[in-house]
């Protein structure tokens, strides 16, 4: 999945409209990205990319680029 | 309390609250039939038990085309039974925008539809006595509602559902069933989507119990009362023990 | 209730609108000003209703909403042409009468799947944010059998008893987009349903004993739905409502 699809899909599962974040945008100042948004996150990792993501990761991250890169 | 006599059939030994439930059934003097997917966790429980009524039996109860088959095996190997405890089960968080068919059917099929098809082939003619006591664990989520906890919810509450239903049905043979409301137990804080959930939502929900985390012993006391003929009269009941959660 | 709610300019889904509560439900929000949009799967009976209803504008689509797979494009269809929603009352819902010793995995699971899994994936849908307008309300129907402890309706028990449990946690969830949730508790009421159910009990029907208030109509729960739409109600989220002449109290 290319980086511009990873977005994409962070998007739709967050609600968030289409076009208005990218790699750089810091998650902080995302409205849509609440405590829900963030365990929804955990699920998506899991059954998207396999990939085991915990409340420790989350807290490390601070913008969509390092989404993508924990995505693979 | 005294269970000495019964036999006991108990499905989910291996969890911690599974096993101390084996334990303190053991203790009053009863029968115990373990049963759970794997045979590893209750070959060791067995193993370390030097106690002569305890026996296990391993199958995958998750697959409903194996319960009936296995159910005769127990009847025939052990004998009829007076008690059963249903506690597997599967919990799991996933937000609605997220929750398909496929996680509802898996939540479902752990929590509800194994614990009936078991409760249908066990009381067969012959294969559980008249007077005898069915307890499932279930949770306080069956009827109070958490963000996440969709699937979770609903399927517990299905199952509080389904056992005043068969308490009904099998009132005529003077079996019980009932269920556990059961809080936060400590095994439950080990679980990783316990710990991820909480780090989120900063143990607001688990404030809530204000009497404080629960024991596992003392989830398996209440389950004892259940089995125990103390509580023949009790049925279709969802007994709730949850630190004073759900008030 | 005339005097009470309007759902003037508003659009509510209506699934189950064939017959019985679904039906009475679609024929007062009309009477009320709404805009329907009725499912169901029997085109008859569908047009039927549409018949009855007050006002233009309405629309139906036959759907089997026990095909969860594509209810996500059906949902989508229907915004796009009809716009978006202000209000869903699920209605449908199949019965089931089967002792323990006779109910197999299959018919729980298939009662679990119509009656608690559409529901679920219809609510994942229409919640979206491009589907819904704010102040959505959503209405599941429910059952005194979730409650009370039933001879032979385990499946369909444990099925509504799982609709009123998720509805209290999506009323949690969705809070924040301004969405209510709630369920009605109806007890026996007065449909064709009802009808062949007394039949095959030889006109015995021991629960209505406990509803000292008789009978009931399907405009008695049909308001009660109406109410938990409008936003005369917008205080009120996650209750299970009884609709029941007394059963579940007395």
């Amino acid at each position: 999945m290319t980086n511009q699809e990873k977005i994409a899909l962070i998007e739709e599962t967050l609600e968030i409209e289409g076009g208005t974040i990218n790699e750089n945008t810091v998650l902080s100042e995302i409205a849509e990205y609440d405590s829900m948004a963030k365990l929804t996150l955990i699920v998506l990792c899991d059954e998207e990319f396999s990939k085991k993501l915990t409340g420790e990761h989350i807290r490390g991250f601070n913008t969509v680029k390092d989404i993508l890169d924990f995505m693979g | 309390m005294d269970l000495s006599n019964k036999r006991i059939l108990v499905v989910g030994a291996s969890s911690e609250t599974g096993e101390t439930i084996v334990k303190q059934i053991l203790s009053l003097g009863a029968n115990v039939i373990m049963v759970d997917c794997f045979e590893d966790k209750v070959k060791d429980i067995f193993n370390k038990s030097s106690n002569p009524q305890l026996s296990y039996h391993t199958f995958d109860f998750y697959n409903n085309a194996e319960i009936e088959v296995n159910i005769k095996h127990l009847n025939m190997t052990f004998g009829a039974f007076d008690g059963f405890v249903y506690c597997a089960g599967k919990g799991g968080v996933r937000p609605l925008q997220l929750t398909k068919n496929a996680f509802i059917h898996d939540m479902m099929n752990a929590n509800l539809y194994s614990f009936v098809e078991i409760i249908r082939c066990v009381t067969k003619k012959g294969f559980f006595n008249n007077g005898g006591s069915m307890v499932a664990i279930s949770s306080v989520s069956s009827i109070k509602g958490l963000k996440s906890k969709i699937s979770y919810s609903a399927s517990k509450a299905a199952l509080d559902a389904s056992i005043r239903g068969m308490a009904a049905e099998l009132s005529e043979k003077k079996i019980r069933v009932n269920s556990i409301l059961k809080g936060w137990v400590t095994s439950d804080m080990k679980l990783d989507f316990i710990q991820d959930n909480m780090e989120l939502n900063k143990n607001e929900d688990f404030e809530k119990q204000i009497l404080g985390v629960i024991e596992p012993i003392e989830i398996a006391n209440t389950v004892c009362f259940l089995l125990s003929d103390a509580t023949k009269t009790i049925t279709g009941a969802s007994i709730i023990h949850d630190g004073g959660y759900s008030i | 209730m005339q005097h009470l709610v309007s759902f003037s300019d508003k659009l509510i889904m209506v699934t189950g609108a064939s017959a019985g509560i679904g039906q009475e439900t679609a024929i007062l929000l009309s009477n009320l000003g709404a805009k329907l949009v009725l499912i169901a799967t029997n085109e008859e009976r569908l047009q039927n209703t549409m018949n009855m209803l007050v006002g233009n504008g309405h629309k139906y689509f036959c759907y089997d909403l026990a095909d969860l797979e594509n209810i996500e494009n059906k949902v989508n269809e229907i915004v796009s042409i009809c716009g978006k929603f202000d209000g869903f009352v699920n209605c449908v819902g199949i019965r089931s009468r089967r002792p323990l010793s006779l109910l197999s995995i299959k018919e729980i699971r298939n009662v679990m799947d119509v009656n608690f899994g559409s529901f679920i994936e219809m609510t994942r849908c229409i919640t979206k944010k491009a589907n819904f307008n704010e102040g959505l309300s959503i209405v599941g129907v429910s059952s005194i059998a979730s409650h009370a402890g039933g001879v032979s309706v385990t499946a369909y028990a444990a099925s509504k008893a799982a609709v009123e449990a998720a509805v209290r946690c999506l009323s949690k969830e969705l809070a924040n987009k301004k969405i209510r949730l709630n369920t009605v508790v109806p007890s026996q009421i007065n449909t064709p349903e009802y009808a062949n159910l007394l039949q095959m009990s030889g006109g015995v029907d021991n629960v209505l004993g406990r509803q000292y208030l008789g009978l009931g109509d399907p405009s008695d729960v049909a308001n009660a739905i109406a109410f938990l739409l409008c936003p005369a109600s917008k205080f009120i989220t996650g209750i299970s409502l009884p609709v029941d002449g007394g059963y579940l109290s007395s």
